[in-house]
């Protein structure tokens, strides 16, 4: 499905969060997370797989097809998006915010017709937010947005799908109904890319794991393989522990550990000085 | 029977939900449509000359079917030759202010923005002044005045491009310093202008007035605004994802840099086209669309036209005002605040904002 070589892309002079040397495939159905510090081309890499970004070098794949030679609407037809979220400008009804993932479908001076309404509608459906249809998205909550936005790219029928941090800002109940809405989602076949803070939501939904440090892929597999203590430390700088519950929670857990307040790594922050001072 | 009641109650669901969420738009349309048709012909009644409704849409419908009409010549000379140019014109640039006024707040993500965000109307300024002060004849004061205000947004527009990173703020900072400059090239014209004639003939061009525009002035900036117009209307569902945010409406395929260009080519030649025969009418384009959100809320398929017409028969209504309210005429910018601020103040104080 997805065929990605030696793909490389920096910002100008060489700064930060560019990537380089890439390589990885993803098939139908199979999800794959990206786990690594801020600032280490998590996003950046994502704008390349949504062709919003040129590559400088290697190529990106999708069923045989080069990306760099589609059109940015052809690409949108078959890639869809799911961005950090945030405030649209004006206070759309949800029906309205979700029709807008037709736009790939539909000429420059076309607008949505009844066909894209009812697939707007049906989608509405399938994530049983139908009663959202005619609220303003401004006035929902952060979970009943985030539907929303899954509804949306339902709407544009994507044959795979890229989420940048789907579960930040929200709360604990409604990041684990996403994960749930990603991994049926991907049941249904669709493969799945998403950047992620939480290597627990890894284990939770993934099949593959890339974990990435200053724009490199350290490791790459399945996530028991990839998500271990050495490899955690290595990139967030933090001792963890992973563990099996399997058997009580059905995944492993990665949990940081508490109480190394002595160990020489970690760094010490000098509250009784500030303290101190003030007085 | 289970059936068929599920069905119907699918059915009513889907009738429900059609209703509360598109016939808004097309009631709301069909309104103001009867509204601005009522309003047209009451508009040629009003006036120092008596007409009657009666005798205006008879002269009407022989002037567009080319019949023989039997009302006294006066009749006809009044309602086609003096009224009806000046009556089209208030809803030609209505129409357009609003209608740039509400595609530049798409565009912008900014309910803040005016047509005048790029320079147009300093531009426009600018020229007038120009030809106020080398020749003072009306035609060369239209033309430059249309000229400055392509050459501010096109200025704007140049400048953005040196601008590095956010296109869309590039071009607003640049329209800003634009204005400003032209703004400063006019208070030169001023300076410059002699006393007795040309600086009233500029000071009330830049108060805006519909009271000199003639056949010829609808013949030459009609066709424009209306294909402006046109075009804006037919591409106004883009304006939707654009308002999703840059980024996003790239990644659902749209071509950012295209569209954003064609909404500005549009609603500069429609501004720049109404404020070369008005003069500069402020607010309209600024508040109507605000008006129009409060009726059908934000979404730009049922909100451009609705400010279009919007646009339209607010402007009508306030020149119909301008000409009847004193013994001389008021000019249409000073009247299109004192009545709007108090009426959009109204709005705002009974919370239907449709902003935010």
């Amino acid at each position: 499905m997805l065929v990605v070589k030696n793909a490389c892309f920096h910002y100008d002079a060489g700064k930060n969060s560019g990537f380089e040397e890439v390589n990885f495939s993803l098939k139908t159905g199979q999800v794959m997370c990206v786990l690594g510090p801020n600032g280490c081309g998590k996003t950046t890499m994502l704008k390349c797989l949504l062709g919003l970004l040129r590559l400088q070098g290697g190529s990106i794949r999708l069923d045989g097809q080069e990306l760099s030679q589609m059109s940015r609407s052809a690409v949108a037809r078959i890639v869809g998006y799911i961005p950090q979220l945030h405030q649209p400008a004006f206070p759309f009804s949800v029906l309205d915010t979700v029709l807008v993932g037709r736009a790939p479908h539909l000429g420059f001076l076309q607008s949505p017709g009844e066909k894209d309404i009812e697939i707007a509608r049906s989608a509405l459906e399938a994530l049983s937010i139908t009663h959202l249809s005619n609220k303003p998205f401004t006035q929902l909550s952060g979970g009943e947005k985030q539907m929303v936005t899954f509804a949306r790219v339902l709407t544009q029928r994507p044959a795979l799908l890229l989420m940048d941090e789907p579960t930040s800002h929200l709360d604990f109940g409604n990041q684990t109904m996403v994960l749930n809405v990603v991994q049926q989602l991907a049941a249904t076949g669709m493969p799945i890319i998403m950047t992620s803070h939480f290597p627990d939501h890894a284990f939770l939904t993934s099949s593959k794991v890339a974990i990435m440090k200053k724009g490199r892929f350290l490791d790459f597999g399945p996530p028991e393989k990839v998500i271990t203590e050495d490899n955690m430390e290595k990139i967030y700088g933090v001792k963890v522990r992973v563990m099996d519950v399997n058997d009580v929670v059905g995944y492993r857990v990665c949990l940081p550990l508490k109480n190394h307040l002595n160990d020489s790594n970690t760094q010490k922050i000098n509250l009784e000085g500030f303290y101190a001072k003030k007085s | 029977m289970d059936t068929t009641s599920e069905c119907n109650v699918t059915k009513h669901k889907r009738w429900k939900a059609f209703r509360t969420s598109n016939l808004s738009g097309v009631s709301a349309g069909l309104i103001l449509v009867i509204v601005l048709i009522v309003l047209f012909i009451f508009s040629f009644v009003i006036g120092r000359y008596p007409v009657s409704p009666i005798d205006v849409v008879k002269t009407l419908w022989a002037a567009i079917f080319n019949l023989e009409i039997t009302l006294p010549p006066n009749v006809e000379n009044v309602v086609i030759n003096l009224r009806l140019p000046r009556i089209i014109a208030a809803i030609l640039v209505g129409a357009s202010l609003s209608v740039a006024g509400t595609s530049f707040q798409g565009l912008f993500r900014n309910p803040l923005v005016s047509p005048d965000i790029l320079g147009v109307a300093s531009g426009a300024g600018f020229g007038a002044a120009l030809g106020i002060i080398i020749s003072g004849h009306g035609l060369a004061i239209q033309a430059l005045s249309f000229v400055g205000a392509l050459v501010a947004v096109g200025l704007s527009h140049f400048i953005s491009r040196v601008v590095k990173g956010n296109q869309t703020l590039g071009l607003i900072l640049a329209g800003i310093a634009i204005g400003s400059l032209f703004n400063a090239f006019l208070s030169l014209m001023k300076y410059a202008a002699d006393t007795t004639n040309q600086l009233p003939a500029i000071t009330y061009w830049l108060m805006g007035s519909l009271n000199a525009v003639g056949k010829q002035d609808i013949l030459m900036t009609g066709l424009p605004m209306l294909i402006g117009i046109t075009i804006l209307i037919l591409m106004r569902w883009r304006l939707n994802v654009l308002a999703m945010g840059e980024e996003e409406a790239m990644a659902l395929g749209v071509n950012t840099d295209l569209l954003r260009g064609v909404v500005v080519v549009c609603c500069t030649v429609i501004t720049a086209s109404a404020v070369c025969i008005s003069g500069i009418i402020g607010w309209v384009g600024l508040v109507i669309p605000h008006i129009g959100r409060m009726l059908v809320g934000p979404c730009h398929r049922k909100l451009l036209p609705v400010s279009a017409l919007l646009g339209a028969i607010f402007l009508l209504f306030i020149d119909n005002l301008c000409r009847v309210i004193a013994q001389v005429e008021i000019p249409i910018g000073i009247l299109t605040a004192i009545i709007g601020v108090p009426f959009f103040l109204y709005l705002l104080a009974k919370g239907r904002r449709g902003w935010a």
